[in-house]
């Protein structure tokens, strides 16, 4: 095991890579709970590809990542892993993302037998017929539910307006058509491409002990054959800079309009660190659009929008995808407005410098709680592909000059407009 | 969780110290008796404190303060607490042995700047800054129906008629605030000093000492101590089945379940044990019926409040699978009656020994637990795990018999043969 420390928080993390390939990052806390997660590489975004020991490609339904998660609770012997977690107190769940599924446990007490859960959780597929089919209605309901939300219907839209060809563009749950498609066989093809350990990444913080939970670990996998990675082949995407559709209208018995504006913007030619170039765009976005913005300001003061208009960022693949959403009572010029304000790159450096304090804030903040400890790592794995010990000192090495040099690189002009409005 | 308690002259100051955070958490709680009016009030005077004070009169101003002392939360909500409300004002800020020293006291004063210096002149609140949250919040209620979920909350909660003293609906909440003037909204927001208790918690690793002196040299107030009326009892109304339509695909069930004629014993313990066998996560009665083996939805759930001497049911089902679902979830009622297991009591009692293990672990779930002794009448963590200990099965068959079925909303969806526009 190898012993990092997050500087500036004072919390140490044990890294160890077994011979499977797994990877585990251990962090422990002064703390009665323990949150263990499991991730999976293998989100919604991936829809075709080679399975393992196949030799074609295949394409799947859309939502098949997301029923797999679901079904990988049933197990052959009958045993429920989430009562098991629930018999012990422990509180648990999964999700499925676009890149990402988890799957996790919290507890204060019975460590290691809820660790053995979540390791059998993963390990153990069971699929039939009968337990596939029985899952429909299920997820079925989901997918009405999110579809009936306009909230959600609208975010669904922007994303299929964004890209043209990355999967990213279909709703994590697929739809009711799609799922109906999915098979057993469906369900191995992708549990054995994607949940070999070496895809996989398990993060543990607060009460644990790192060498009683690695060597744990070890021994569990010491008894399960992993020898035969998948060499993981996946559908390239001639992906265009350009969104596939520039505007949509959709109709819901909706009281005033809902608005969403997605950005793509290409990331790839970006000449500077991934985690630099992440902390600029959250600053510059926050200068613009944040709290100390004379926009927000101007937006609270304007009585037809009706809330702030809230962002966020993600990347996928070669773009970043920033989004905008709010509500208004009439449409109006609240496109022209996000679009001015996004391209007007002028800031200042006082501006920029608030954000040294803040960045120091929210790292000791998360440094308090098992779950956003748990979460930021997982997190860093996802976005950098390893755990950034030094968050703070890379925020202490941004500079105002390169951020400026940097948002002046960036084109912030092909975005998607959706209006959800009255039938 | 040990606290300690400081009676100042119109005031109490609790402190819990813990060395285990670097942040420190700061609650100021004014409660009384609840009003109907108040909800509608306290709405509006929240946005105009949070949004701007007399020093800082503009959003962007105030918030590059805030960032300038390293980014303290300030938040303000309610609770209602069966027969009282409490209105709060946290902030959580970094403990100043992490950024600079004299970070502690800006940050509980910028705290209570909100409070104390709103932007205000001659017994009004500023005209712009009123209309701007009186429109914002008519707007917010007006587009509850939008969210099915929240609005079918709305609604049972409605239907079960609560509070003694009445309750506003949607509508009534738009045409009191419709007809509310920045003039009334300050006369309220005076009451705040004057008709209320005032109760601070601190909890961190916090210098008693330091704090008491930041608090007592900032808090003005004619506060009042006063006796807390707790829980709201009463018998169960005649079931009533209340349907609306809605654009939806999926229909939105909820029920209202009242408990009648609880000890204080069956009011803290029994009743949580009942929620949960029936409604509370994965291996519950409702989960394991209605979603794992008919497949009738994907969510279905119990959850208690038992300041109002209620639960609710909620469901996501096809509106076909109305009858279905509702028999399904009387059955698992009636079974409550006769059939529980050791395993089912003993899950129950395991996860909430394992919340009591766990509240140490967050300085929000410790205030929510001193709060619960010092607001409510919850025990001590230790007597909490003694007196769950003792709750048998005979007792939660026992509660069974006292629940009842008050009132089903359906929040009925699936009628449009429109197809969805994506």
């Amino acid at each position: 095991m190898k012993k990092k420390t997050y500087k500036t928080i004072d919390l140490d993390v044990y890294e160890e890579t077994l011979d499977c390939g797994l990877q585990v990052f251990i962090c422990p806390m002064d703390r009665h709970d323990v949150l263990a997660k499991m991730t999976t590489h293998y989100g919604s975004g991936i829809i075709s590809f080679k399975p393992h020991l196949k030799d074609k490609f295949t394409e799947i339904p859309l939502g098949t990542a997301h029923f797999l998660e679901h079904k990988m609770f049933a197990k052959e012997d009958g045993s429920d892993i989430m009562s098991i977690f629930q018999m012990n107190g422990a509180s648990s769940n999964a999700y499925t993302s676009n890149h990402v599924t988890s799957y996790y446990f919290e507890s204060p007490n019975k460590f290691l037998e809820n660790l053995k859960a979540l390791l059998d959780l993963v390990t153990k597929p069971y699929y039939t017929d009968e337990n596939v089919e029985k899952e429909m209605g299920i997820i079925d309901q989901e997918i009405k539910a999110g579809f009936d939300n306009p909230y959600e219907a609208i975010y669904h839209t922007t994303m299929l307006n964004v890209f043209k060809t990355l999967p990213y563009r279909y709703p994590v749950a697929g739809y009711t058509d799609s799922i109906k498609d999915i098979t057993p066989t469906v369900l191995y093809d992708c549990y054995n491409t994607f949940y070999h350990p070496s895809n996989m990444s398990l993060t543990i913080t607060g009460n644990v002990n790192p060498k009683e939970t690695i060597k744990f670990i070890k021994e569990y996998y010491d008894n399960l054959d992993y020898s035969n990675r998948p060499n993981i082949e996946i559908k390239k995407y001639d992906e265009p800079d350009e969104v596939y559709k520039k505007e949509e209208t959709i109709y819901k018995e909706v009281t005033n309009n809902i608005i969403e504006n997605g950005y793509k913007v290409s990331f790839k030619n970006i000449d500077i660190d991934l985690p630099k170039a992440f902390a600029y765009i959250s600053i510059y976005l926050n200068i613009k659009f944040g709290g100390i913005s004379k926009f927000n300001k101007d937006v609270y003061e304007d009585k037809n929008i009706l809330g702030p208009i809230s962002f966020w960022k993600d990347l996928y693949d070669d773009y970043l995808f920033i989004d905008f959403s709010t509500e208004v009572i009439e449409v109006k010029d609240i496109f022209e407005r996000i679009y001015n304000n996004l391209n007007d790159k002028e800031f200042s450096m006082e501006d920029f410098d608030l954000f040294y304090k803040n960045a120091l804030k929210e790292i000791v903040m998360m440094s308090d709680s098992v779950g956003q400890m748990n979460s930021l790592i997982d997190y860093q794995i996802r976005m950098f592909g390893k755990v950034l010990y030094d968050y703070y000192d890379i925020y202490k090495g941004l500079n105002y000059k390169e951020c400026v040099q940097f948002i002046n690189s960036l084109d912030f002009s092909n975005n998607t407009r959706t209006i959800v409005t009255k039938k | 969780m040990e606290y300690t308690k400081k009676e100042m002259d119109n005031y109490n100051l609790y402190f819990v110290k813990t060395k285990k955070f670097k942040t420190i958490h700061v609650s100021f709680n004014f409660s009384r008796e609840r009003t109907k009016e108040e909800e509608v009030y306290r709405s509006i005077l929240f946005k105009i404190l949070l949004n701007g004070t007399s020093d800082y009169p503009n959003l962007d101003e105030l918030c590059r303060k805030r960032m300038s002392i390293y980014n303290p939360s300030v938040r303000m909500g309610s609770e209602v607490t069966g027969l009282d409300r409490i209105i709060y004002l946290d902030t959580v800020f970094v403990n100043e042995k992490y950024t600079e020293k004299g970070m502690n006291k800006a940050s509980i004063e910028f705290a209570l700047s909100h409070l104390y210096n709103p932007l205000a002149e001659d017994g009004s609140f500023d005209e712009k800054t009123f209309e701007i949250a009186k429109h914002n919040y008519i707007e917010t209620m007006k587009r509850i129906k939008d969210d099915p979920d929240r609005y079918s909350k709305e609604r049972i909660w409605e239907e079960m008629d609560i509070y003694p003293n009445g309750e506003f609906g949607i509508n009534e909440c738009i045409m009191f605030a419709e007809s509310l003037s920045s003039k009334d909204l300050y006369e309220y927001y005076q009451t705040l000093f004057t008709e209320n208790s005032m109760d601070i918690f601190v909890v961190g690793d916090a210098s008693e000492e330091e704090f008491m002196d930041i608090i007592d040299g900032a808090i003005k107030g004619d506060f009042k101590k006063r006796h807390r009326d707790r829980y709201i009892s009463r018998k169960a109304n005649e079931l009533k089945v209340v349907t609306e339509t809605s654009d939806t695909k999926q229909s939105k069930l909820a029920i209202g379940l009242r408990y009648e004629s609880l000890t204080d014993f069956e009011r803290k313990y029994v009743s949580l044990v009942y929620n949960n066998i029936l409604g509370g996560g994965w291996t519950s009665k409702l989960n394991r019926v209605v979603r794992e083996k008919n497949s009738l939805c994907y969510y279905v759930y119990a959850t208690r409040r038992i300041p109002f001497g209620v639960s609710f049911v909620f469901a996501g089902i096809d509106a076909f699978n109305y009858d279905k679902t509702v028999g399904l979830i009387k059955k698992q009622m009636k079974d409550m009656e006769n059939s529980i297991s050791d395993e089912e009591l003993q899950r129950v009692k395991d996860v909430y020994y394992n919340a009591l293990i766990s509240i140490g672990d967050s300085q929000y779930s410790i205030l929510n637990s001193v709060m619960g002794m010092v607001f409510g009448d919850a025990d001590s963590i230790s007597d909490r795990r003694k007196n769950m200990e003792k709750v048998t099965i005979d007792d939660v068959k026992n509660i069974a018999k006292k629940v009842k079925m008050e009132a089903i909303y359906l929040l009925e969806g699936g009628l449009s043969d429109e197809k969805e526009n994506l």
